[in-house]
C-alpha cells in the first residue's frame, strides 16, 4: 500500500501469523520488498512490530574482510540491535517499533530473520534452520548442520511434494499441536519457492547422509537439544533460552523426531511412509 | 589443584535445563548445545553455588551407591572438564542466599 499524501510505502509481512509492518519513503526499496516477499504480504493493520526503513546512500557499517559473513544481532531487555555490512537497526519489542538504516543496495532479509526469530520464541513458536516440505497435506521438517543435506533433501523432495523452504521454517504450537509454516527466506537452493503454506507437522528428521535409507530413534532430550541448537539468533541469548527450550520441548512431545539416514535418491519417502503406516497398526494391535 | 572446598556454579554465559533427568546445556558464547548423561546432569544440578565439591561428591556417593573415594575422583574430573568447557566456574565462597 502507498500513502498517497506522503508517497510512503507501507508493506505488512505476515509470516506464520506474525505481522511486521515495513515503512519506507524509498520507492525502489519498497518495490524490491514487495516483489521479494509478495506471497507473504498482508492487509493486516495491527502488526506486532512496525519498522521504519531509512535508505542512506554510500553507507558502510562494517568494513568487509575475508572470512564468514558478519551479522551482529544482540537481544537485551526486549531490544534487538542488529548490524551487518550495509544495514544497521534496532527493534524495541516492548513498544513494537524499530528502524533499519541501510544502503540502497542492502537486503533486509537477515534483519527480518532476527526479528522473526524473536517474535517466534516469544509466541510459542520457533524459527528453525531446516528444510520444510508439505506432502499429502502433512508437514515434514529436515534439519542438520550445514552440509548435512537440507538442500539435497529439498531438491529430491520437490519431485513429489511442496518445498516450503530449503533453509528456514517456522514451527508453531497451536492447541498443543505443531504446525509447519513456510517462510520467505531461502538458502542455497536459488530456485526454491517461497511458499506461504502451512500444514500439521507429521515428523521432524535430523538428516545424515549414508549408504542406505533408514530411521533411527532419538531420545527426547537429544531432540530438544538439537532443535535448540538449530534456532538461529535466539540460541545465543540467555534471557530467551528458557522460552526456547520450552517451545522445543513442546514440539518434540507433539511429533516424532528421528534421525533419517539417507542416500541421494527419493527412497527415503518409502522408509518414512512405512514407518507411519506401521504406527497406527501398532497402536491398534496394542488396544486390541 | 585442590578444589574440594570450592563452590561450582554455572558459567554466566551458560544456561542449563534438566529434561527427563538429563541436562541440556546451552553455551551462549559459542552457540553450542550439549546433553549430559544422568549422573553428569545430577552433578550439574548440584553445582549451583550452594554446594562445595566435597559436598557434591558425598551426595553422589550416597545416591549412586559408590565409594566416597570413587565419587571424589569422578566428580572432580567431571567438574574440571566442565570448567574447561566454560560450562561452570569455581567460586571460593558459597553463593549468597
Amino acid at each position: 500500500m502507498t500513502d498517497e499524501r506522503t508517497n510512503r510505502k507501507r508493506l505488512t509481512l505476515n509470516i506464520a501469523g506474525f505481522c511486521v509492518l515495513l515503512e519506507t519513503d524509498d520507492e525502489l526499496v519498497g518495490n524490491r520488498i514487495r516483489s521479494r516477499y509478495q506471497d507473504f504480504l498482508s492487509t493486516d493493520e495491527s502488526p506486532h512490530i512496525s519498522i521504519e526503513i531509512n535508505v542512506i546512500p554510500e553507507v558502510l557499517y562494517i568494513e568487509p574482510k575475508p572470512g564468514p559473513w558478519i551479522i551482529e544481532a544482540e537481544f537485551e531487555d526486549d531490544r534487538l540491535t542488529f548490524q551487518s555490512y550495509l544495514e544497521r537497526g534496532e527493534v524495541d519489542f516492548a513498544t513494537g517499533r524499530g528502524y533499519l538504516d541501510m544502503a540502497p543496495e542492502a537486503r533486509i532479509e537477515n534483519y527480518l530473520r532476527a526479528v522473526f526469530a524473536w517474535l517466534c520464541v516469544k509466541n510459542n513458536a520457533v524459527l528453525l534452520h531446516a528444510a520444510g516440505v508439505i506432502r499429502n497435506g502433512l508437514g515434514y521438517v529436515f534439519f542438520g548442520p550445514s552440509g548435512a543435506g537440507k538442500t539435497t533433501t529439498s531438491r529430491i523432495a520437490a519431485r513429489s511434494s511442496d518445498v516450503v523452504s530449503d533453509d528456514l521454517v517456522v514451527i508453531r504450537i497451536e492447541n498443543g499441536a505443531s504446525i509447519l509454516y513456510g517462510v520467505p527466506f531461502r538458502g542455497e537452493m536459488s530456485d526454491a519457492p517461497r511458499a506461504n503454506q502451512n500444514a500439521p507437522l507429521q515428523a521432524i528428521f535430523r538428516i545424515r547422509q549414508d549408504t542406505d535409507h533408514f530411521l533411527e530413534p532419538i531420545s527426547t532430550v537429544t531432540a530438544v537439544a538439537d532443535l535448540v541448537a538449530s534456532s538461529p539468533f535466539v540460541v545465543r541469548e540467555l534471557s530467551l533460552t528458557d522460552l526456547l527450550v520450552d517451545v522445543c520441548d513442546s514440539v518434540v512431545r507433539s511429533v516424532p523426531v528421528m534421525t533419517l539416514h539417507f542416500k541421494r535418491d527419493d527412497g527415503f519417502w518409502k522408509v518414512i511412509d512405512e514407518h507411519f503406516e506401521d504406527v497406527p497398526k501398532a497402536a491398534s494391535a496394542d488396544s486390541g | 589443584m585442590n578444589i574440594s572446598k570450592m563452590y561450582p556454579k554455572p558459567h554466566p554465559q551458560t544456561a542449563g535445563r534438566v529434561i527427563d533427568g538429563e541436562a541440556v546445556l546451552i553455551l551462549a558464547d559459542s552457540s553450542e548445545v550439549n546433553v549430559l548423561n544422568q549422573v553428569g546432569s545430577r552433578i550439574f544440578e548440584l553445582a549451583n553455588g550452594n554446594n562445595s565439591v566435597e559436598e557434591i561428591s558425598e551426595t553422589i556417593a550416597g545416591e549412586y551407591e559408590i565409594s566416597r573415594e570413587q565419587a571424589d575422583a569422578d566428580v572432580r574430573e567431571f567438574l574440571l572438564q566442565l570448567v574447561d568447557q566454560s560450562v561452570i566456574i569455581l567460586d571460593e565462597k558459597e553463593e549468597d542466599e
